[in-house]
């Protein structure tokens, strides 16, 4: 019994161990390269502390939330702005339809009662 | 058979058209044009409606203008029937550029309405459709000649409305932001130009049948004074 499971639970732990490897390997990225401009840019910016610190400041959460908060913001000026657009022609072509409708009644009662008039 | 009824499939067609054209827009305005290219916020979804709006607020002007000049030379009916479809029509397009304008003003410079060139000049081309609507339901006889002046005063004032973003300095973007746009962007916009101009003229189309419509009734209303039935 023990020799039967053992193949199936050591297939279940390498297929553990290789998506943990694999899930910790994404979560590091690659690794830095080597680069003239980049040893550069990092010595700038040990020169000046401020520098490094307006970059982390534009990464964080508070600038997200500003973001998502104004993108909500738009989105309900969007919605209302279509809405608006199709609501006034809506409107304009029901007023537009009852108007004609009105007409046309009155025009074919007229005219039957100028028919009649005539026949009399 | 009639005229109206001889046209009326390419009407219903044209409808119909305007329906999936309309939807097909959507589809193209919030999947299919890119955000990044300017970078841009989600508030300028609202230009592809509001700048065809803008156009056909424009079209319909250069309509009424030349049907009242059309119609003070001749005095032909026809023509004030076509001044008076395309004056209504401006003023439904004027309202949707007022309302979408303020409503893109607002998320994009922080004010519901700015007091530039360009507002004030488009403000008061609606103003005077308005006025021009005003004069032939209130004016009494002889304001379809006063009402076709508006008519021609609004149309030359389109000139001034068009290039007041290159005459004076204004928050509103310029004519010229048009072709710098991503080609995709410029797709969608000259797609809603084109379905706006056929809705347009469906619009007019409908009034006219509808002005034509309120002359019959009257001249039956005095036939029927005249046989003694009122």
């Amino acid at each position: 019994m023990t020799l039967r499971v053992f193949p199936i639970f050591a297939l279940l732990l390498l297929v553990l161990t290789a998506s943990v490897n694999t899930a910790s390997a994404q979560v590091k990225g690659p690794a830095p390269y080597a680069s003239e401009m980049r040893e550069q840019c990092i010595a700038e910016m040990q020169k000046d502390a401020r520098i490094l610190a307006a970059c982390e400041e534009s990464h964080s959460s508070k600038y997200q939330v500003q973001d998502a908060k104004r993108a909500v913001k738009d989105k309900q000026f969007v919605v209302a702005a279509y809405a608006a657009i199709w609501a006034i022609l809506a409107i304009f072509v029901v007023i537009m339809w009852l108007r004609q409708r009105k007409l046309s009644i009155e025009i074919t009662r007229l005219e039957a009662e100028l028919k009649k008039a005539a026949a009399e | 058979m009639t005229n109206s009824s001889r046209s009326a499939p390419l009407f219903i067609g044209a409808a119909v058209a305007c329906i999936f054209g309309f939807g097909y827009t959507l589809s193209l305005i919030f999947y299919q044009t890119p955000l990044s290219a300017g970078p841009l916020y989600f508030n300028q979804k609202i230009f592809y409606y509001h700048v065809p709006c803008a156009f056909m607020l424009f079209l319909a002007v250069i309509v009424c203008g030349i049907a009242s000049i059309k119609y003070l030379r001749g005095r032909d009916q026809r023509w004030d029937d076509v001044s008076v479809a395309a004056a209504e029509v401006s003023v439904v397009f004027g309202t949707i550029v007022m309302v979408t304008g303020v409503l893109w003003a607002k998320p994009a410079w922080g004010k519901w309405w700015v007091w530039d060139a360009r507002l004030t000049s488009a403000l008061l081309l609606w103003m005077t459709m308005i006025a021009y609507q005003l004069v032939r339901k209130y004016g009494g006889a002889g304001s379809e000649r006063l009402a076709s002046g508006l008519g021609i005063f609004a149309m030359v004032n389109i000139p001034l409305v068009y290039s007041s973003t290159r005459l004076w300095k204004t928050n509103h973007p310029s004519a010229n932001t048009v072709p710098s746009l991503d080609p995709s962007m410029r797709a969608a916009l000259w797609f809603s130009v084109l379905l706006f101009t056929v809705f347009f003229i469906l619009l007019l189309r409908l009034r006219i049948n509808a002005r034509r419509n309120e002359r019959r009734l009257y001249e039956c209303r005095e036939m029927a004074l005249d046989a003694g039935i009122f």
